[in-house]
């Protein structure tokens, strides 16, 4: 079932098995309706968002319903790693006992709480209200990305649109459906200005203006009359409060990375003035301050995999519930299977601020929901603290400064967001995208360094071959891949190696004013390895 | 050709036949860029097959992928693969031993016009492991000597290192082939060696150390899509071959072999069926919509 | 009887069958819920829906699922793989109400799976054989067409001459029942009760409905068949060059859609998956066979999922080569596929049938319709822009 308010308002609903079964998409921000028929996923044509259209990932989103990545057993894990199946009743009964206990020795402000964009907001806010009752202030996700809270827009607004401004973000591969609109504004005569570091798919039909990475923000006139559109990319490379102060905000979309990253932020599951941010959660768990984790459908080793595995060592307690297997499941004390977001009721919110209602068109495997385990610890732990709300984002207007290039250290290096499938576990855990997603992990086993074609071979770097990155701090080795679209002067990594060269060369840090981590745009020399 | 010797059961296209890895041979080590190269012996079970012919060979637990035969149909009771490790299932298949069995669905594909070409002199071009197929056709005409003329092979790879089938150039030099090499990047030792003859340089600069007769010769070639267009091209612009009788195998990843999954399309051309052995008048039609090389 | 007689039901007659149909549970017909239409199974006739253009889920579905397992093979206990293939036993369906373009697309399928295409003998598919075997098509002539609709420019629809079981006409009393195959008769034998040989007069109103049908079409009208055949000659010659095609990729994101919901693509993916004890399946994680001589009783399914070759993935070979790299060589494959003169020969047919799908589906408004026009307007611009190999600036790009 899905019925949704806003712009269009209508409604498909129950249905039975052998009919087309309707449901949103489980990837993206957008939210796409979709159709389960016979065992597969088709676009409803009525729906206000897909009107007819899929991206490849809904198109396979139906094969997360048996996917082998699908958690349907309780597991814990005992000192020597050694793993044992558990009832969730069980389970859920030694959670309440060792929190209690982790509790009464340390504190409530030993104790955090991730969540996740990919759960429906009822259940974000009862595991806000978890962590409110437990009495810590931690509770984030990093699956909030670089979000920033700006205004509504519809997608039919970018569609009727006469300006439109798109930052630093590729819409073809990260939200397919506003490239659909880009491309019908372009043909209604729409002026469309891409500005990057990186040329976007329409770029050929339509303006670009090149930047270095992180410096974006200078070249938009942000109290135009046109319309901006931007994503996480700016936030994460320490942009956000900028964003925040130099865009006009009533005519300005935020293009949200997760199907409900703005449920995730209505339901208030962010940090408070004094609680840590996840990233600081996370490293608080590795020094030994915070004691106990709990996680629901957050994958921080999708991000930050050697912190998230020395801070589970340090960890005395840590409960991971989720409906697919991830790296962080597979470290946690204990495993505890929820549900997919179509085996459940709920409502999710996408981009445009519009609410989706849904209802389960599958019937969960373990008959419990990560709601149902949140509500169920705020029963037996609860009443530890007050509801507190945290303030709306930014929480102070200055922003991370990037570097700039100079003689010495020519390049910027920063992430690349178009090899970014966001909701990567479940990429991973539908086959047909991932032989797409994968074919870049078969070519590029350890990561990439993706240059201009001219620069490389201004530096003397053939492709494939490993290229010395050096910056102000510290230099790391990577392979180098060329990449036809990015401009001259910046140089790219993919997400998946933001810790490890933001590490490396001093780029990882934290940015104050949303509380994430962010990779700060650095200045960096390049030179060829010996083979 | 019918539905029986088409190599699959009709009703069972899909199913392939589990045959035993006889013996297991490295021969080419493995470098900082490319993957190992082996030869897999396999049962043959009576099997007939065409020089130039491929099989789909699944490695249970990893899928299945086409691998040409590079073994001659007259060898005894035999069949030869010839296998790099470069993808998902050639690793997993490197990891079988002696012994283990694979699935094997073929032979599928149209194969050399050896019968055609009788009393044509022989030219044989091939680069890196792309003699792989063409060691099939060079050994059966060894068999049948007497049907063809003049014999040469052409034969280039990256370093001495990948040149394959060391063993067996002399035994074919025995035999009456000509043999000439190149590298592309020679190690100091390699050049200064005259047996057989060779050079420094891509395949195709070894064109100017043959003479033949172009009327009477039919070139095959096999190699790395862009080996294989400069080579069709020195073969009919330089040797004057008329471009019918210059004959290369193409290269895609097909899924089912059968003409069925779609993912061999080259033009208007379906690689598993309607190849993988075409002629350069047929590749330059194709070449027409898009490039086959 | 198989002289090419026309057959008349009445409107009482032909719910009479239905409702046969559907109570022995072979009848699928299109259903509408909350604005949308698919086939499906029908209990009572009452679900049928009558007023509606197609279903935007292809009925290829029906004959090409996705997931379908080819074979499996298990490890015994002594270490050797056995392998089964699947005894597929579909029942008998009767798909009513599919559309014109639809049957073409069936008709254009079987050319293709069953081998028919290729100069030589090739064996049919036996999956797609045996669905096809048992798989009835009474197919509903049109006559509102709808705005994406286009079939009357590619000799599919709004009515066929072959390929159908049975094809419907509603005339004003009642449906005139043109019947096209052996199997069609033997289906008519069974309800011989309930129909009659059509007069004279329904054939001629038939043709009358249908010249109307033509006039009614919003887009497109037979005079565009000049624009379809106009591009057939752009690809079949190679007239249109990369900048074109460059800009064609620019749009595409490489979603698929377009050939998930054609009705003539085919193409697909083979994966080895593991197959679970509670039924679960999937790839191994992290794409890592078993080493060999562990995991007896291990048991793996070779499954086929649906594929499209506008994905990178799709052309992808060992050691990450890649013949079409970029997305407008993918494009210029998939329209030369559909609409080439070379293929025309082989298949008998274009490899569009004008269902107007992928016009609805696509994210980057490059339908079929929409690059026919376009490369239409290329050649005939006088702009030499898609023709020579000059790269397109902006401001031009529509060309």
């Amino acid at each position: 079932m899905v019925r949704y308010v806003g712009g269009k308002e209508g409604s498909i609903g129950h249905l039975n098995n052998t009919d087309l079964r309707a449901t949103v998409c489980p990837y993206c921000g957008l939210g796409c309706g979709i159709g389960v028929w016979d065992g597969s996923a088709f676009p409803l044509e009525h729906h206000p968002v897909s009107q007819g259209g899929l991206f490849l990932r809904g198109w396979a989103s139906a094969e997360l319903l048996k996917s082998p990545l699908r958690l349907v057993r309780g597991q814990i894990r005992d000192p020597s790693g050694r793993k044992q199946s558990v009832s969730i009743e069980d389970g859920l009964r030694l959670a309440v006992e060792k929190i209690r206990e982790i509790k009464q020795r340390y504190g409530p402000e030993s104790l955090a709480v991730l969540a996740s964009a990919r759960l429906t907001t009822e259940e974000i806010a009862l595991i806000k209200k978890l962590a409110d009752s437990l009495g810590t202030p931690h509770r984030d996700s990093f699956q909030r990305l670089g979000f920033l809270p700006f205004s509504y827009h519809y997608l039919d607004d970018v569609e009727a649109a006469q300006e439109i401004t798109v930052i630093a973000t590729d819409p073809a591969p990260r939200h397919p459906q506003v490239h659909r609109r880009l491309v019908r504004a372009y043909y209604h005569g729409c002026r469309i200005r891409f500005v990057g570091c990186r040329q976007a798919a329409l770029s050929p039909l339509t303006t670009f203006v090149g930047t270095p990475p992180g410096w974006e923000l200078d070249r938009v006139n942000g109290k135009g009359s046109g319309l901006t559109l931007l994503s996480s990319e700016v936030g994460l490379q320490g942009q956000g409060a900028r964003a925040w102060n130099v865009l006009n905000r009533e005519r300005t979309l935020f293009l949200t990375d997760y199907v409900n990253q703005r449920g995730l932020m209505e339901a208030r599951c962010y940090p408070t003035r004094d609680g840590m941010g996840a990233f600081e959660i996370l490293r608080a768990a590795r020094d030994g301050r915070i004691k106990a984790l709990l996680i629901f459908g957050d994958d921080p080793s999708e991000f930050f995999p050697s912190l998230t595995e020395e801070a589970f060592a340090r960890l005395e307690w840590s409960v991971v519930v989720d409906h697919v297997q991830t790296k962080t499941s597979d470290r946690a004390h204990l495993t505890l299977p929820g549900s997919f977001l179509w085996e459940k009721e709920g409502t999710v919110c996408n981009t445009e601020g519009r609410v989706q209602q849904v209802g389960p068109i599958e019937k969960s495997p373990t008959g419990w929901t990560e709601g149902q385990i949140a509500l169920f610890l705020t029963d037996q732990l609860g009443n530890g603290g007050n509801e507190v709300t945290p303030p709306p984002l930014p929480y102070s207007s200055s922003s991370v400064i990037p570097d700039t290039p100079d003689q010495d250290f020519p390049f910027l290096i920063s992430l690349d967001f178009s090899t970014f499938w966001n909701n990567h576990i479940y990429c991973h855990a539908a086959v047909s995208v991932w032989r797409e997603v994968r074919s870049e992990k078969a070519d590029f086993p350890d990561g990439y360094l993706a240059i201009n074609a001219e620069d490389a071979q201004a530096a003397g770097l053939r492709p494939f071959t490993l290229a010395i990155v050096e910056s102000r701090e510290g230099k790391i080795t990577l392979r180098v891949r060329l990449d036809g679209r990015l401009g001259k002067g910046s140089v790219l990594i993919p997400v998946s190696l933001w810790e490890k060269v933001g590490a490396a060369l001093g780029a990882l840090s934290v940015d104050p004013s949303l509380k994430i981590p962010i990779f700060r745009p650095t200045a960096v020399r390049l030179q060829q390895a010996r083979q | 050709m019918s539905e029986a010797t088409f190599g699959v059961e009709p009703g069972e296209l899909y199913r392939p036949r589990l045959v035993r890895i006889v013996k297991v041979e490295d021969e080419i080590p493995e470098t900082a860029l490319t993957g190992p190269v082996r030869n897999f012996y396999l049962e043959r079970h009576g099997l007939s097959f065409r020089p130039g012919q491929f099989a789909q060979i699944t490695v249970f637990g990893a899928g299945e992928v086409p691998i040409s035969l590079s073994s001659p149909p007259s060898l005894g009771d035999g069949i030869i693969l010839s296998v790099r490790a470069a993808g998902f299932v050639s690793k997993a298949l490197h990891r079988l031993k002696e012994g283990d069995r694979i699935g094997f669905r073929g032979p599928l594909g149209n194969g050399f016009p050896i019968e055609s070409c009788t009393g044509y002199d022989l030219l044989f071009v091939a680069g890196g492991i792309g003699l792989a197929p063409l060691r099939s056709l060079l050994e059966e005409v060894l068999y049948r000597r007497q049907q063809f003329g003049r014999v040469l092979l052409l034969y280039g790879a990256r370093t001495p290192r990948d040149l394959m089938f060391t063993r067996s150039i002399p035994i074919w030099q025995r035999q009456g082939v000509e043999v000439f090499l190149s590298v592309d990047i020679g190690d100091g030792v390699w050049e200064k060696e005259t047996d057989p003859p060779r050079k420094v340089g891509v395949v195709t600069t070894l064109f100017s150390e043959v003479t033949l007769d172009p009327s009477r010769t039919v070139a095959f070639l096999c190699g790395p899509p862009i080996m294989i267009r400069f080579a069709l091209l020195g073969l009919t612009r330089d040797l004057h071959i008329p471009p019918e009788r210059c004959i290369a195998t193409l290269e895609r990843h097909m899924k089912c072999g059968v003409g069925k999954c779609g993912h061999c399309i080259v033009a208007d051309k379906y690689v598993c069926v309607d190849g993988p052995v075409f002629n350069y008048a047929q590749l330059e039609k194709m070449a027409s919509v898009e490039e086959p090389w | 009887m198989t002289e090419q007689v026309n057959m008349w039901i009445s409107r009482t007659n032909l719910m009479e069958i239905l409702t046969r149909w559907s109570q022995d549970g072979m009848l699928i017909a299109p259903k509408r819920a909350g604005g949308e239409v698919f086939f499906a199974p029908i209990d009572n006739v009452e679900e049928i829906c009558w007023d509606y253009v197609n279903s935007l889920i292809s009925p290829k579905q029906f004959l090409l699922p996705e997931g379908e397992t080819l074979l499996s093979y298990e490890r015994t206990d002594e270490g050797e793989w056995v392998i089964n293939t699947p005894n597929l036993d579909v029942p008998e369906k009767i798909v009513f109400g599919i559309r014109s373009c639809d049957v073409a697309g069936i008709a254009y399928l079987d050319q293709f799976l069953l081998g028919r295409m290729f100069d030589r003998k090739i064996p049919p598919d036996p999956l797609y054989k045996r669905r096809r075997e048992r798989l009835t098509l009474i197919s509903v002539v049109c006559q509102k067409p709808g705005s994406t609709c286009m079939c009357v420019c590619c000799d599919g629809g709004p009515a066929l001459k072959a390929g159908y079981d049975w094809q419907l006409t509603e005339l004003s009393e009642g449906w005139l029942v043109e019947v096209g195959t052996e199997k069609g008769w033997a289906l008519m034998e069974t309800v011989k009760a309930l129909v009659e040989p059509a007069e004279t007069e329904a054939v001629t109103e038939k043709e009358e409905r249908l010249a109307k049908v033509i006039e009614n079409f919003q887009h497109y009208s037979p005079h565009h068949r000049v624009p379809t055949m106009a591009a057939s000659r752009g690809v079949s010659r190679s007239l249109v060059k990369e900048p074109f095609w460059d800009l064609i990729g620019a749009r595409c994101v490489e979603c698929g859609g377009c050939s998930y919901l054609c009705p003539t693509c085919f193409c697909f993916n083979c994966v080895d998956l593991l197959t679970d004890p509670d039924g679960s399946t999937g790839q191994e994680e992290p794409f890592c066979p078993l080493a060999p001589g562990q995991g007896a009783g291990t048991c793996y399914k070779r499954v086929r999922f649906r594929d499209n070759c506008i994905l990178e993935g799709f052309v992808r070979q060992a050691g990450g080569i890649y013949p079409r790299r970029n997305t407008g060589e993918r494009c210029r494959n998939r329209f030369f596929h559909k609409l080439s003169w070379q293929f025309f020969q082989r298949m008998h047919r274009l490899g569009c049938t004008g269902c107007g799908r992928c016009v609805k589906t696509c994210l980057g408004e490059i339908g079929m319709s929409q690059v026919a026009t376009e490369i239409t307007d290329a050649l005939t611009s006088g702009r030499k822009v898609a023709l020579t190999g000059q790269r397109v600036g902006k401001g031009e790009a529509h060309v």
